[in-house]
């Protein structure tokens, strides 16, 4: 009876969940043509910077009546594709400055945006197939991605169009390598840091990059550790401000201007850590960073450590990254065979429900799973 | 063709409305249908009288949303055979669904406390106004459409784990807002 009025209550919820519930799902949308089995492993990645001031001024980016507004962060990137991780989609809004009518062929004109940096797009041809009007002070979504080369499409009114020739003139390979980076030497608590355009920069299994510094003294690496659904940034200059910085530890946070516009899934805050050139060099510093946090809470194992302060070892745990964490949790796990089953069983459980964020219920989740095991 | 389309279609009383709402909707409807139902032949019945409920309800009813209105017709017949048929068999994802998001509901000493199925429907509904649009699609697709962890999060780009702790998380904060608001049944 219960459960039957259960079930009656849910068949009652307003439509409109129920309608945005399938929507969601990437069947329903209009782009189903990105699609990881037609074209295989497709990296996307486009961004566009435009300063709050530069969104103040109106950069005319279509001379022919569309200006951009504002920065609009593409929320809900998997929305375009089933299973794919187009996390560098962005779109900016523009607005509409005149009326005026696409039709095939109509060329959208050159533009660049001085103020913002160095994007530049060149004869964006609208071949959407059916003419469509735009008013004056209409919104349209411009929306980039990209594989070899960073496309660009419209969304007006929801539909999405692709515009043939709409290629930001800098390859991919170069996008990828703009990213945020800064001289060691001025790596200091509060300094402002100078970010560099580095050279082949790859993303590692866990999104990673590795970058080498041009102007580096000790030919260190500095990783910059972004989050699962930070965007790749296309700048090739700005600053980052050091909040801190262990020198001996090689580790600290780096925030990014705020010059720039806030970027869809760029947290403020970004763990740096800077490595030795070797990557073998990796798993040695990460025990070494292990053994000063053991030391630090006078405790000689990770279990005994989980065991007495289970919140403040998730907390510090929290601060290294997905592949270091399953070290440690793995070291853990070895661990927690010494301790009383009960008490690790107990500790787990109560962690796991008084889990301030995702975060921490999924490492307990984790660490639970492995013990089990 | 589009839904609005294919509503003008039964405004105008076209028996293609129906072929066209099969030829759409008909994986849907046969979707949500198959996660209550266990018999095919049923599932079938079900949708059929589906169609014909639509095609006696448009018009005068103009639904904002056809897809959404659809689904909902498909589940509640389905609900209704579902119950008919039997109350021992038990359909494992249906079921599995209902036993999760039961545990947030505590049950009613009185009768008076007891709330009927339409207030529950309007308090999730401001429950769900609530939420992220995240959570609430992934809550939506585990409850009312009874889709599997793995299908959940092959949809939203979430890992099989993360979409179980969204879940987690919202059916506490479900069962948080249903003390609060002093919901029995």
């Amino acid at each position: 009876m219960k459960k039957q009025l259960i079930a009656d209550a849910m068949s009652g919820i307003d439509e409109r969940w129920v309608f945005e519930a399938l929507m969601y799902s990437p069947k329903g949308l209009a782009i189903k043509w990105i699609n990881k089995k037609r074209f295989g492993v497709m990296l996307v990645a486009a961004i566009i910077v435009v300063s709050i001031m530069a969104a103040a001024l109106a950069t005319e980016i279509f001379p022919g009546g569309i200006s951009f507004s504002e920065l609009y962060p593409f929320s809900g990137y998997n929305k375009w594709s089933d299973n794919y991780s187009y996390k560098n989609i962005v779109s900016q809004q523009a607005i509409v400055l005149e009326d005026v009518t696409l039709k095939d062929n109509y060329t959208f004109n050159y533009s660049t945006q001085e103020k913002t940096g160095d994007q530049q797009y060149k004869d964006l041809i609208w071949k959407a197939g059916k003419v469509c009007h735009l008013k004056k002070g209409d919104i349209v979504d411009v929306v980039y991605y990209g594989d070899t080369y960073s496309t660009v499409c419209l969304s007006i009114k929801g539909k999405y169009h692709e515009l043939e020739n709409g290629k930001v003139d800098i390859p991919y390979g170069i996008l990828k390598s703009s990213l945020l980076c800064f001289k060691t030497e001025e790596i200091n608590k509060g300094n402002q840091a100078q970010l560099f355009e580095t050279e082949n920069t790859t993303a590692d299994t866990q999104g990673r990059y590795l970058m080498k510094l041009k102007d580096s003294p000790n030919g260190n690496i500095v990783e910059l550790l972004f989050t699962k659904d930070v965007n790749v940034l296309q700048r090739k200059n700005g600053w980052a401000k050091v909040q801190s910085w262990d020198k001996e530890k090689h580790t600290g946070w780096c925030m990014e201007d705020r010059l720039f516009p806030p970027i869809a899934g760029w947290n403020i805050y970004s763990p740096v850590r800077c490595a030795e050139d070797d990557k073998e060099g990796d798993s040695e510093q990460i025990e070494n960073l292990m053994i000063e946090y053991l030391k630090s809470h006078g405790r000689t194992s990770f279990g005994e450590l989980f065991v007495s302060t289970p919140n403040a070892f998730i907390t510090a745990l929290k601060e290294f990254n997905d592949s270091d964490q399953n070290e440690i949790i793995h070291a853990l796990e070895g661990d927690l065979k010494d301790q009383d089953r009960e008490t690790v069983v107990k500790i787990l459980e109560l962690t796991k429900a008084s889990a301030i964020d995702e975060k921490t219920y999924e490492i307990v989740h984790e660490i639970e799973e492995q013990i089990h095991q | 063709m589009t839904d609005e389309e294919i509503v003008n279609l039964y405004w105008d009383r076209s028996p293609d409305a129906i072929s066209e709402t099969d030829r759409k909707y008909g994986g849907l409807c046969h979707k949500i249908s198959g996660t209550i139902l266990r018999d095919k032949r049923d599932v079938e019945e079900c949708v059929s009288d589906s169609y014909w409920t639509v095609w006696n309800k448009i018009p005068p009813h103009r639904p904002a949303f056809f897809s959404a209105f659809l689904s909902k017709i498909v589940r509640v017949l389905s609900l209704k055979k579902y119950e008919y048929n039997t109350a021992e068999k038990r359909n494992t994802q249906f079921d599995i669904s209902i036993d999760e998001l039961s545990e947030c509901f505590r049950t009613g000493k009185d009768v008076e406390e007891i709330c009927d199925a339409n207030i529950l429907a309007k308090t999730i509904d401001v429950f769900l106004e609530l939420l992220s649009e995240e959570k609430r699609v992934v809550f939506v697709k585990r409850y009312f459409f009874a889709e599997t962890l793995e299908e959940i999060a092959k949809e939203t780009g979430h890992s099989t784990n993360n979409t179980s702790v969204i879940l987690h998380r919202v059916r506490k904060q479900l069962k948080d807002y249903l003390e609060k608001e002093g919901i029995y049944i």
